[in-house]
């Protein structure tokens, strides 16, 4: 009788007890909360911290010099919203948020496109769209205020009167005042952007528009459905930076219009710095200042989910 | 012997450690670094003006007294060196002299940080309307050793004969200079012009120069007491002196349409003086008041920005040697021989330029009269209306009796 072979005894593997979270902490060590430490000091110190008190300072009286502080509810809720420069301010923001995203998306792309392909001068081109986003906007705003002139020695005046037509008041009509704001920003903005743009683009590999061109694809087709879809990520960052950028712009309206004509090209931040620091209105820009973080917030979130949403669909 | 896995393991975390440690090091150090030694001779200093200005004469300070020196730090005029202020005293951290104006003089003596300086040796020395100016309740917390005023500038080649004395002279020489193909006048409308304020000067004159206190009283409203001046200004553009373009100009816009000959009449406050002498060394030209249009010729202008002591100052008798110089004739004299300013003090009299005219006397006599630094209180926030106002009154959004109401409406909505 052969020995019978008895069969192996199944190995019950038991499964490793979960380690609590005081284990993981353990083996986890300190180095990453010291690393991170730094940026958590940074980021308490200089934004949760004024944040917090912002929104303290949003319930009081507070005028930036005196102890004595008074609670006084959300008075400076209600009062911001009465206030006819702040919403003109808010009105413009939003305008000049909304039209630099559009404009600069718009223009930034096609130009991409361009500054991709190849042709002689090529880098002296891009360096030469790039060039306007290095310069300081404080400084364009005032070289910007020259050219815009409405003088007839202004740069773009003169240049008009050649033709014999009269001189424009670039800066001085409400309306006019507004789109040059825009337009000198769209100027200074899509060269920027349109290089965030090609960098995407030249990780696109070839194969894929050789592909395409196989498959009898028109040059439209090519951007419509490849190009565009890949370029959804830059899309999303590139809009992310223009709406935040947007939202707290000061220094280019400023230093081009000073705000005016009247309160035509004001913005947000303007506001919030003219009421908190000369008027010694803390309180009441501290409330616009939390109006316009949820804002600012809620934008962004709503922005992101979209992008999500449309990169989920081209991929 | 090779190193045992726990060797290793303890080797490479200890590494870790240290890598971080030394990274998050300097944010604790940074963080704990704030302190620093008491010095009876240091005098810390908060300047308006930059260093390019205020340098030489902390150097000249130190060297007429060797026992004391002088920290500075810089912060540029206005809303950047409001805020530094603000900081600082809200820290407990505001230098021993720092300036009071008529931005933040208010919220200084409301709260009580900066110390009277009235019995002092050089308040004596003060001209009154600076010493006014700083003043509340008798006590004087702020020296001030000059005051700045504003009015029309003429090119006398273009305007040769004498310049008119009533508005409606002015009014009537830009006819006749602009049917000759002159360009008769410009001015920046960013805000209050220096035209706009003058005309609004002489309406305070014929309310006997307490328009704003009667407007704060209720005696007055900003609708009766401006309307007029608001309307002899608008006639700038009713009658086609200026038109909306004025606007959108900015004062470096029109300097070098008057350096180049090619305008008769633009305003600018005395410190323009070296602009347009730099630009144009051969340009005759002079300085004239704002023609009257209720009653006599005025300028439009204020005081400088005082030093201030602070009342938490570590070193407040140091300070008092600063200020003391600076608000007399050595200093005084090194301060306006550099940088061209019309110093008030009684003890020294300023070599000045010819062009500035009659401005001279009319600063030292305090004949000028600047609605922000008037008003009672919300300076700022009447200022920034008020120069939107005066902006869209220049783009035709408003007519002039609008801008009265809404200057009424806005005092009434911050009390």
């Amino acid at each position: 009788m052969g020995t019978a072979t008895a069969p192996p005894r199944p190995v019950i593997r038991q499964a490793a007890p979960q380690p609590t979270r005081l284990e993981r902490l353990r083996r986890r060590g300190i180095e990453p909360y010291l690393f991170t430490l730094p940026v958590i000091v940074v980021f308490v110190v200089l934004f949760a911290v004024p944040l917090v008190y912002s929104f303290y300072y949003s319930l009081t009286d507070f005028n930036g010099y005196s102890t004595d502080v008074n609670f006084v509810g959300f008075e400076n809720y209600t009062t911001i919203w009465q206030d006819t420069s702040m919403l003109a301010a808010l009105g413009f923001t939003l305008l000049f948020t909304v039209a630099t995203t559009v404009a600069i998306t718009v223009l930034a792309i096609p130009l991409a496109l361009i500054l991709n392909q190849k042709f002689f001068g090529r880098n002296l081109v891009r360096s030469v769209f790039f060039f306007p986003s290095v310069v300081s906007v404080a400084i364009l705003g005032l070289v910007w205020g020259f050219i815009l002139a409405p003088l007839g020695s202004g740069v773009i005046n003169s240049v008009i009167g050649w033709f014999g037509a009269q001189p424009v008041a670039w800066l001085a009509e409400p309306t006019l005042a507004k789109f040059s704001v825009v337009a000198v920003a769209v100027w200074s903005g899509t060269g920027w952007h349109a290089v965030l743009y090609l960098a995407y683009l030249q990780a696109i590999p070839s194969e894929f528009y050789e592909a395409a061109s196989i498959d009898g694809a028109s040059r439209w087709q090519r951007f419509r459905h490849l190009t565009l879809p890949l370029l959804t990520p830059a899309i999303t960052i590139s809009q992310l930076l223009l709406l935040t950028g947007g939202l707290k712009v000061y220094d280019l309206p400023y230093t081009l219009t000073g705000g005016g004509p009247g309160f035509a090209t004001r913005t947000l931040t303007q506001s919030i710095i003219e009421n908190g620091i000369a008027q010694g209105e803390v309180g009441k820009a501290s409330a616009l200042s939390v109006v316009f973080f949820l804002a600012v917030g809620l934008i962004i979130v709503a922005q992101l989910a979209l992008s999500r949403r449309l990169e989920a669909r081209f991929s | 012997m090779s190193p045992s896995t726990a060797t290793r393991l303890t080797r490479r975390s200890l590494g870790r450690i240290a890598a971080a440690t030394a990274v998050a090091a300097p944010v604790a150090g940074a963080l704990a670094a704030c302190s620093g030694e008491d010095d009876p001779n240091k005098i810390t200093f908060l300047s308006w003006d930059n260093a390019e200005v205020m340098g030489p004469v902390i150097e000249q300070f130190e060297k007429d007294n060797p026992d004391y020196h002088v920290e500075v730090q810089y912060a540029a005029p206005v809303a950047g060196y409001i805020q530094k202020l603000q900081t600082q005293l809200g820290s407990n951290s505001a230098t021993d002299v720092f300036i009071i104006t008529a931005e933040n003089k208010k919220q200084l003596m409301d709260g009580a940080f900066v110390q009277d300086q009235s019995g002092e040796p050089w308040a004596s020395n003060l001209n009154e309307t600076a010493v006014e100016t700083y003043s509340r309740d008798g006590k004087l917390y702020g020296s001030a050793i000059s005051s700045w005023a504003g009015g029309m500038v003429v090119n006398r080649d273009l305007v040769p004969g004498e310049f008119p004395a009533d508005w409606d002279g002015f009014l009537d020489l830009c006819k006749q200079l602009k049917a000759d193909g002159t360009v008769p006048y410009l001015e920046a409308v960013v805000g209050m012009t220096d035209t706009f304020c003058a005309l609004l000067g002489q309406q305070n004159v014929v309310h006997g120069g307490t328009m704003d206190q009667q407007i704060w009283d209720g005696d007055l409203t900003f609708e009766e007491a401006w309307t007029p001046a608001v309307k002899a200004w608008y006639r700038l553009f009713e009658e086609g002196i200026l038109d909306t373009s004025a606007a959108g100009l900015t004062g470096d816009v029109v300097l070098p349409e008057f350096q180049q000959g090619r305008l008769a009449v633009m305003t600018t406050g005395s410190w323009g003086i070296s602009g347009i002498s730099n630009g144009a060394p051969d340009l005759d030209f002079r300085f004239e008041a704002v023609p009257g249009s209720a009653g006599e010729p005025y300028w439009s202008g204020a005081v400088s920005p005082g030093l201030a002591i602070n009342v938490k100052a570590k070193n407040p008798d140091a300070a008092k040697v600063f200020i003391e110089w600076m608000s007399t004739e050595p200093g005084v004299s090194f301060y306006q021989q550099a940088n061209q300013f019309i110093s008030t003090v009684k003890d020294y009299e300023p070599d000045l330029p010819a062009q500035l005219g009659d401005l001279v006397t009319a600063v030292q006599d305090g004949e000028y009269y600047l609605p922000a630094v008037s008003w009672i209180d919300n300076n700022d926030a009447l200022s920034t209306e008020a120069n939107a106002l005066t902006q869209q009154l220049a783009t035709g959004d408003i007519e002039p009796v609008d801008v009265g109401k809404a200057m009424d409406a806005k005092l009434a909505s911050l009390r």
